[in-house]
């Protein structure tokens, strides 16, 4: 049989465009939601390091492309607005057609992102290394293409529990939660795992997010006279609440917080007042994770990690900055790996792929609703101050990375 | 244990917050006749002279009070001169557009200048405290009540005994007889808005090491401020003291004794001064203005 040559052209161009890796020319896109202005800011500037680093020590490991084409990192503005999310997830997916989202940050607009993206059915894949709110987890759903690389609220309390069941399950407990989003969230896994431990629940009180004066909740909590004051409130209130905790004297043993003692702006806000707050995270500096045997140059050792940041930064890591650092290069990875950006492929190998990055293990696993959650290994520490004065984080659950033991407040 | 004195003390100290914190805007309308929609902003800056200067160089922020004191006048003074002077006989509506700009642009710089980062400062006082019988006093809080008891009491001495505050008055009551009387008007609204900054930069200071402070602190402090002064009536010192006192007596007294108090406390007290404000909508101690 013959056939017109230049049809065989066709036919044999076509085949070669189609072997090519895709579109080799045109950037991989990602785009990148980030709160550089607005209540999240602190979150935002986290993310942006995170993911910056992130691509700078993927070019400088693997060179300037990845998988062919050059990385083009589109940051956008949340303003911390649930409406500007909304809007810059449809200018993501619609106007700039990006082919990986990672992002965005706090839990409020993390949740305003959630609609624009579910509604498209040519959504591109979509990594969450930030919101915590199970109420995100709800409205996504078991969907194939979201990947959540940070712990979800329950994680907190699971956590939480767990250290304070080594005090022995007789204690009283008090819950204080803000009236926003986060204490809202949070608040029903909290009661949940205080009581399975089989705690006391001697006060349960709510609080004003944005108050100025939280007196008259401290003093109701102080006739309670519980063991363990449990906070749910975000970074701005805990401050003002730990100094207000501190001036009124509550002798309560045992102060415990979730993710704002963490964060260096609750550190040096809070002075004295912070010692033996403790905290729930996904990371904190000394934690000893080896290095990846396949991409040590990518996730080298937790420590190791930590010493290129501070060189970086003069400043050690937060949670959120190894955590952006650590998605965006499973997601390089994964784009390297099957030379596309074909949604299907990048999920399938997502699925499989088993990294030990600075924040732990990378496979994904099911959680309550969500498909696919990694990194959401979490250890409790407490802010304790030390012979030479200072105050440090010291590790107290889990026993295998524990650096220390939990110790009573001496108010 | 019986928490009344507890609330009584407690809301004592948070009216005088709440006079600091409203002050400065009831001068500013009572003379200039302007709503500074800007004045949150004044906090926000002090609270921020506060905290660097007692971050950075270790001074304590009552000793940068009086410092800081004379910013906020010469601040207020400039911004007089150069927007506010400008839309005296404007719209009121034109009047409100150009303070809640100049309350945005402030408000952005902040942010440019030192991030959305929350910050506090730590002097030791700020989270001691001591007790009389039960009730706990937070040294914090009563420095900060004396910082306004001190403030609001030179306010008055000014306005009731000196030449240019009898000016500031007769302005305030008549602004036509005050010109025929001799006094520069718009000498005395320029002195005016300064002093009214200057006391929004004093509450700054005093609630640095209280509050948390962010670029965005001024706002829900001027909705605050805004409804005692409307409580007090429009442009009376006595009136924004009385004001301060039913918002801090009526949160705090809601936070103690109703259940989940302490969300509700800011909702009911918002309640209580719309009742008020239905029965005597002049406020408290206000007077009909004349439009």
């Amino acid at each position: 049989m013959r056939y017109p040559s230049n049809l065989l052209f066709l036919a044999g161009l076509a085949v070669a465009l189609g072997a090519a890796p895709a579109s080799a020319q045109e950037p991989l896109k990602i785009g990148a939601p980030v709160s550089t202005s607005g209540r999240y800011v602190a979150y935002g500037a986290q993310a942006k390091n995170g993911i910056e680093t992130a691509v700078e020590v993927w070019k400088k490991v693997r060179g300037d492309k990845v998988a062919g084409r050059p990385i083009e990192v589109l940051f956008r503005d949340t303003q911390s607005n649930n409406a500007i999310t909304v809007s810059l997830m449809n200018a993501f997916i619609q106007t700039d057609k990006v082919n990986i989202i990672i992002g965005p940050d706090g839990s409020n607009v993390a949740a305003a992102a959630v609609p624009p993206w579910k509604k498209l059915d040519d959504r591109p894949i979509w990594f969450m290394p930030g919101g915590s709110s199970d109420v995100i987890e709800k409205e996504v759903g078991p969907d194939p293409y979201f990947f959540h690389t940070y712990a979800w609220s329950y994680y907190y309390h699971e956590n939480n529990v767990n250290a304070l069941k080594a005090l022995g399950t007789k204690k009283k407990v008090a819950l204080l939660y803000s009236d926003g989003a986060y204490g809202r969230a949070h608040i029903e896994d909290a009661r949940k795992y205080v009581k399975e431990a089989g705690f006391d629940l001697v006060a349960d009180e709510l609080v004003r997010e944005g108050s100025a004066d939280y007196g008259p909740t401290l003093a109701k909590i102080r006739v309670r006279r519980p063991d363990i004051l449990y906070v749910l409130v975000q970074t701005n209130d805990a401050i003002q609440l730990t100094k207000q905790i501190h001036a009124a004297r509550l002798n309560i043993p045992y102060l415990v917080g979730t993710a704002q003692t963490q964060l260096r702006e609750w550190q040096e806000a809070t002075g004295e007042s912070q010692v033996c707050w403790t905290g729930v995270t996904t990371w904190v500096p000394g934690l000893n994770y080896p290095a990846d045997k396949k991409e040590p140059k990518l996730f080298p050792s937790a420590a190791d990690w930590e010493k290129m940041w501070f060189e970086k930064y003069k400043t050690s890591p937060d949670f959120l900055e190894v955590g952006y650092y650590a998605t965006t290069i499973l997601a390089l990875l994964a784009v390297e790996a099957t030379q596309s950006t074909d949604r299907e492929r990048l999920k399938e190998w997502l699925e499989k792929q088993d990294y030990q990055t600075p924040l732990g293990d990378s496979r994904f696993k099911k959680s309550r609703v969500a498909l696919h959650q990694a990194f959401g290994t979490m250890v409790v520490f407490q802010r304790q101050k030390q012979p030479d004065g200072s105050i440090t984080s010291v590790l107290v659950y889990p026993e295998q990375v524990a650096t220390g033991k939990l110790k009573p407040c001496t108010q | 244990m019986d928490l009344i004195p507890q609330a009584f003390s407690d809301a004592v100290l948070l009216a005088g917050l709440y006079t600091l914190m409203a002050v400065g805007l009831s001068l500013g309308f009572g003379v200039v006749r302007i709503i500074n929609f800007a004045h949150g902003e004044m906090i926000m800056l002090g609270a921020y002279g506060a905290f660097w200067l007692f971050t950075l160089f270790g001074v304590d922020p009552l000793i940068s009070l009086p410092a800081l004191i004379v910013v906020g006048y010469v601040v207020g003074w400039l911004l007089f001169k150069g927007f506010i002077a400008k839309v005296l006989d404007a719209p009121h509506i034109n009047q409100i557009l150009l303070t809640f700009g100049l309350g945005l642009a402030i408000q952005h710089i902040a942010i440019i200048l030192w991030t959305g980062n929350a910050r506090s400062a730590t002097p030791v006082y700020a989270t001691s405290s001591f007790l009389i019988g039960d009730v706990l006093v937070v040294h914090g809080r009563l420095v900060a009540f004396a910082v306004a008891v001190v403030m609001v009491a030179a306010l008055i001495a000014w306005l009731r005994w000196s030449e240019t505050g009898l000016a500031t008055r007769a302005v305030a009551e008549n602004r036509a007889a005050a010109t025929l009387m001799g006094v520069d008007v718009r000498r005395i609204y320029a002195l005016s808005f300064g002093v009214s900054c200057a006391l929004g930069v004093a509450t700054g200071v005093v609630v640095s090491f209280i509050l948390t402070i962010t670029p965005f602190m001024g706002f829900p402090m001027l909705v605050k401020a805004i409804a005692i002064v409307i409580l007090g009536g429009l442009g009376s010192i006595p009136g924004t003291v009385i004001g301060a006192l039913v918002l801090a007596f009526a949160e705090t007294f809601a936070s103690y004794y109703l259940p989940e108090g302490s969300g509700w406390a800011e909702g009911i007290a918002f309640v209580l001064i719309i009742g008020i404000l239905i029965l005597r909508p002049r406020g408290i101690l206000g007077e009909a203005v004349e439009t």
